[in-house]
């Protein structure tokens, strides 16, 4: 009885009154979903920047690779001599995929059929040269038994070619960058050895470039942390033998234990090479600022490329607040 | 003790370098045996022809008639004395069985080559070698006309020194 009047009395109640009643709760409703909404979206948000940050530095152990968009331009003969089509070959080169046995795929970079989608535009310019030159070179007999010396000559034929080749890279940030190789080889006739053909010297040629552009493929494999190390020379007796040790520890991914290593050889005698390998084993680390600092002036196409990706995200992230590790050694 | 090595090192490159240059032009009596002859393609520069027993026109790195020589004994024997003026005799290697030399035939009053095994001391098979600057002429020893060759590739004898063929000696490997 007493509900069915508190009822009664419920609903004795004005209809106006209950509208702007009815009303205010659906605000208030609102209200606070909407705030609980914003306040989601804010928390996720901070994760979300922290799992960028921890998803780049676990992209490296992730099934996805590297890979940048490369559109390959054209590669002027600048020079006079069409016998072979260098821009050509390094064309073929760069397409060619690249297999290991301990790797599936090294594809470092996808060719692209535009220029806008590409990350790196690479063209160039070659200038390819060979000559054949016949020498003569004067002689005396060396006997002074005779009345007098008889001269005579001897015929050398000298085969030579060499080729200038300049890459240009152009990144889709403005930037250019350039690398050169300059390949040169003769063979002269003697009665020592048999003297190289044009042919020969033109094979070789070809594979001089072939090796630079192999160079170029030189990077991570994410999935197994495939790491080319640049050969370094050491005439120390005892670093050497340790250098033997160090190398497996890429396979280790102890990459603190060989950045260590490797700095230590750098401060004794800096090298291109040394400074090469610092610089990746603090990438590997993901102290992309000092990977930087010793890539500095690197002519490898691929390094900078991939630390022109690692340095906008790192960047960003900095500049939104991230406190990213720094690893040293 | 480097620099006693690397002294040691350039000295024996020097000495190696220098025993690349011939001592004599002459093929000895032992490499004749063993075949092992001191080869020249011999060049007039003014007609363009290399001596041989059939003259060609000279074409580097082509495939040429090649000339040995040989200093004939023992008629010779006063000519080894240190001092003494050369005689030579001059061989084709073209016909690998057969020693053709070159003559100044007496009797048909003509110069080519003929057939030299087992025929020594000929006098008309002797030239005198003359060196003019960095080429040579040959007198023959018979009767001291010189060597000529033509325009065609014939070869001639000439009284006059002047007229004579210089001939450029190529060695080859």
């Amino acid at each position: 009885m007493k509900n069915r009047y508190k009822i009664k009395e419920y609903l004795n109640i004005d209809s106006g009154k209950h509208s702007l009643l009815m009303f205010n709760s659906a605000v208030r409703f609102a209200g606070k979903t909407i705030l609980v909404m914003l306040i989601t979206c804010f928390f996720f948000q901070i994760d979300a920047f922290a799992q960028q940050g921890e998803c780049y530095k676990r992209s490296l152990k992730s099934k996805t690779p590297l890979r940048h968009k490369i559109f390959i331009g054209e590669f002027e003969n600048k020079g006079t001599n069409n016998d072979v089509d260098f821009g050509e070959i390094v064309r073929e080169k760069l397409n060619e995929q690249r297999h290991s046995i301990f790797t599936k795929d090294l594809q470092i970079f996808v060719p692209v059929d535009s220029k806008d989608e590409a990350d790196v535009i690479v063209s160039g310019e070659y200038v390819y040269n060979n000559n054949t030159e016949v020498i003569e070179k004067p002689f005396m007999e060396r006997s002074t038994s005779y009345a007098s010396r008889i001269p005579y000559f001897e015929i050398r034929v000298k085969n030579s070619a060499d080729l200038n080749f300049v890459f240009q890279f152009e990144y889709k940030d403005g930037t250019t960058a350039f690398d050169t190789l300059y390949h040169e080889d003769s063979s002269e006739t003697s009665d020592k050895r048999e003297i190289k053909s044009q042919v020969v010297l033109e094979e070789e040629t070809i594979k001089t470039l072939g090796r630079k552009i192999w160079d170029y493929k030189n990077i991570v494999d994410s999935e197994k942390f495939w790491v080319k190390m640049p050969k370094v020379k050491i005439k120390d007796k005892e670093m050497k033998s340790q250098y033997k040790e160090m190398r497996k520890y890429v396979e280790e991914k102890k990459f603190k234990e060989l950045g260590a290593f490797y700095k230590k050889l750098y401060e004794q005698k800096p090298s291109d090479e040394l400074a090469q390998c610092i610089g990746i084993c603090y990438e590997m680390l993901g102290n992309f600022e000092k990977a930087q600092e010793y890539y500095d002036g690197a002519s490898d196409f691929a390094i900078n490329m991939r630390m022109k990706d690692h340095m906008e995200l790192y960047n960003y992230l900095l500049e939104i607040g991230m406190t990213l590790p720094k690893e040293e050694f | 003790m480097l620099r006693l090595i690397s002294f040691l090192l350039i000295t024996f490159i020097v000495c190696v370098s220098s025993q690349a240059q011939l001592s004599t032009i002459h093929t000895s009596e032992r490499d004749i045996l063993s075949k092992d002859y001191t080869k020249f393609i011999l060049v007039n520069e003014a007609t363009g022809y290399a001596l041989g027993k059939e003259p060609v026109k000279f074409v580097p790195g082509g495939d040429m008639p090649e000339i040995y020589f040989t200093v004939d004994l023992p008629a010779n024997a006063a000519s080894l004395a240190t001092g003494a003026p050369r005689d030579l005799v001059i061989h084709s290697t073209e016909v690998p069985s057969e020693d053709w030399v070159l003559e100044n035939n007496r009797n048909q009053g003509d110069i080519f080559f003929g057939r030299g095994r087992f025929v020594v001391n000929s006098i008309d098979k002797q030239w005198k070698v003359q060196v003019m600057d960095d080429v040579v002429i040959f007198q023959s020893k018979y009767d001291n006309n010189y060597l000529e060759i033509d325009q065609q590739g014939d070869l001639k004898r000439t009284s006059s020194m002047p007229e004579a063929a210089r001939w450029k000696l190529y060695y080859v490997y």
